[in-house]
C-alpha cells in the first residue's frame, strides 16, 4: 500500500480545505484524483508529497509514519506541480537539479538526465533556456526532471491541463510505462475533463476536501 | 582644475606609495566588510523574504532604517562601545582596520538585508518546494533561491560595497586616519583637502571614480546572459 490516511484535516487559516476520514491508495498503480477546482486534490497530493503537514490525522506511507522530517521518505516521492516552476537556467539544469540534491553521481545524473528528456521527447532542447519554451515544452521538461530521479512515487497535479493532444498522449504513454515497467506508483489529479482517466486503474473522488468515492477500475492496459 | 587633474594623473600613473596605502586600506576593509555582510545577511534576507512570522513586519522596518543611519552614528554608537572604557574596550581594536571593518559591516549588514529581501520576496512561491520535492535539504533550498535571486543580491552587494567603500564618518571616526594604518581614500581626501593638497586629494577621488566603474562593470559581467549554455551539458 502507497498510503493510509486517517482523519487528516488540513486548515489554511480558519478555511478546512481537507477533511479526510479514510483513504488508502495502492503502490504500484494508476491512480486518478478526480474533483471540481478548490476541491483539495493539490492540497491532498502536498500532503502525501510530504510537502505540507496536515492539521491532524495520521498519514503513512508505505506502512511507515509520514514525517516531513523523513529525507528517505521523501526521497521517494516527487511532484509534479501545476504549473511547474523551472528553475532559471537550461533545460538540461532543471534536469539535473534533483539528481544533484539527491547526491547522484555526476556520470550517472548525466545518463540518467539524457534518458528522461529522451523519454519525453526533449533530447534537443537541453541547451534551450526554459523561458524559451512553450507550455507543453515546460511541462515535459517538468515531467522529464521527476522521471530523472528514478522515485517511487509520482504525484502529478493536473498533468494534462494547459497541454495539446500530442503532449496528453506522451504523458499518457510515459505514465504507463512507470506504472508497468517500473512498478512506479502513480497518482494525479483532474478537474473531471481530463483524458488520462482510461489508464487510472482506480478512480477517487473528492470534493469540498472530503473524499466521495473509491471506485477500482478493471485493468485493461 | 586642469592642472590638479594633470598632477593627480601623475601621481595614479607613479603609483604613488601613500596614495596606494589608502587605496588599500580602502579596499581592504570594505571589501572585507562586504562580504562580511553578504555571508551574514543573505540567510536573514532569505528568511525576511520568503517567510511569514510574528514581527517579520518591524524587522524589515529595521533594516530598511538601517539604511538610512547616518554613518557618524555608527561610528559614534560603535566608538562608544570600542573605548577602552566601553563594553567592548577589552579587544583593543579601536583605530585599527578591525574596527572599520566591524563598522561597515554595521552599515552593509541592513543594506543587503533590505535591498536582497525584496528581491527574494519577489520571487516565485513555488521554488521551495518545487526545490524540496525533487530532493533539495534545507540549506539546498536556500541555496536555490539565492541563485534564483542571484540578480537582486549582486545589485545589493554592490550597492553595499558602494556604500562602504565612499563613507566617511565610520572610517574617520574608528579609524581615526592614522598614515600607513587607518587612513582610507575617504578619510585621507577630506584631511589633504582640509591641508591644502588639493592634488592628492583629486587623485583619490579619481581612484574613488574608477573604483565604482570597476565595481558597475564587474556587475554587469557578472548578470551573463540567461541564454548562455549550462557547461555540464551532454
Amino acid at each position: 500500500m502507497f498510503c493510509e490516511c486517517h482523519d487528516i484535516l488540513v486548515r489554511y487559516g480558519r478555511t478546512v480545505v481537507l477533511d479526510v476520514q479514510r483513504l488508502a491508495i495502492p503502490a504500484g498503480h494508476i491512480t486518478t484524483i478526480v474533483g471540481p477546482n478548490g476541491a483539495g486534490k493539490t492540497t491532498l497530493l502536498e500532503v502525501l508529497a510530504l510537502l505540507r503537514r496536515p492539521t491532524c490525522g495520521q498519514v503513512s506511507l508505505w506502512g511507515r509514519p509520514a514525517e516531513a522530517s523523513d529525507r528517505e521518505l521523501q526521497k521517494k516521492i516527487v511532484m509534479v506541480m501545476h504549473p511547474g516552476y523551472m528553475f532559471h537556467g537550461a533545460v538540461w539544469h532543471n534536469v539535473m537539479y534533483g539528481l544533484r540534491a539527491r547526491g547522484t553521481r555526476r556520470s550517472e545524473s548525466r545518463l540518467r538526465a539524457a534518458d528522461a528528456l529522451k523519454m519525453v521527447g526533449m533530447s534537443d532542447f537541453a541547451h534551450r533556456n526554459v523561458v524559451d519554451l512553450s507550455a507543453g515544452e515546460r511541462q515535459r521538461v517538468n515531467l522529464a526532471r521527476a522521471v530523472a530521479i528514478g522515485p517511487e512515487a509520482v504525484l502529478l497535479d493536473e498533468p494534462s491541463a494547459n497541454v495539446d493532444t500530442r503532449t496528453v498522449a506522451l504523458i499518457r504513454n510515459l505514465l504507463r510505462r512507470l506504472s508497468q515497467e517500473q512498478g512506479t506508483t502513480v497518482i494525479h489529479t483532474s478537474p473531471g475533463n481530463s483524458q488520462l482517466h482510461d489508464i487510472a486503474d482506480r478512480v477517487v473522488y473528492i470534493e469540498a476536501g472530503r473524499i466521495l468515492k473509491s471506485d477500482e477500475r478493471p485493468s485493461d492496459n | 582644475m586642469i592642472e590638479a587633474v594633470q598632477k593627480a594623473g601623475q601621481l595614479l600613473w607613479r603609483l604613488d606609495p601613500i596614495l596606494l596605502d589608502c587605496v588599500k586600506v580602502s579596499l581592504l576593509c570594505s571589501l572585507t566588510a562586504t562580504a562580511a555582510a553578504v555571508l551574514m545577511g543573505a540567510p536573514v534576507a532569505v528568511l525576511l523574504g520568503r517567510k511569514h512570522f510574528p514581527g517579520r513586519r518591524v524587522l524589515v522596518v529595521a533594516a530598511h532604517t538601517g539604511m538610512a543611519v547616518p554613518t557618524v552614528v555608527i561610528g559614534l554608537l560603535l566608538y562608544g562601545l570600542l573605548s577602552r572604557n566601553g563594553p567592548l574596550g577589552v579587544l583593543s581594536i579601536l583605530y585599527t582596520p578591525k574596527a572599520i571593518i566591524l563598522g561597515e559591516f554595521a552599515l552593509g549588514f541592513p543594506i543587503i538585508v533590505a535591498l536582497f529581501s525584496a528581491a527574494a520576496a519577489g520571487l516565485d512561491a513555488r521554488i521551495e518546494m518545487t526545490a524540496r520535492t525533487l530532493g533539495a535539504g534545507r540549506f539546498g533550498v536556500f541555496l536555490t533561491v539565492v541563485r534564483e535571486a542571484k540578480v537582486g543580491l549582486i545589485a545589493a552587494t554592490m550597492s553595499a560595497f558602494g556604500r562602504l567603500c565612499s563613507e566617511l564618518g565610520i572610517a574617520m571616526m574608528l579609524g581615526g586616519s592614522i598614515k600607513h594604518h587607518t587612513r582610507t581614500m575617504t578619510t585621507a581626501i577630506a584631511m589633504e583637502t582640509s591641508g591644502g593638497e588639493f592634488t592628492f586629494a583629486l587623485a583619490l577621488g579619481l581612484v574613488l571614480l574608477l573604483v565604482a566603474l570597476g565595481v558597475n562593470i564587474a556587475a554587469q559581467l557578472f548578470r551573463l546572459p540567461a541564454q548562455r549554455r549550462h557547461p555540464d551539458v551532454l
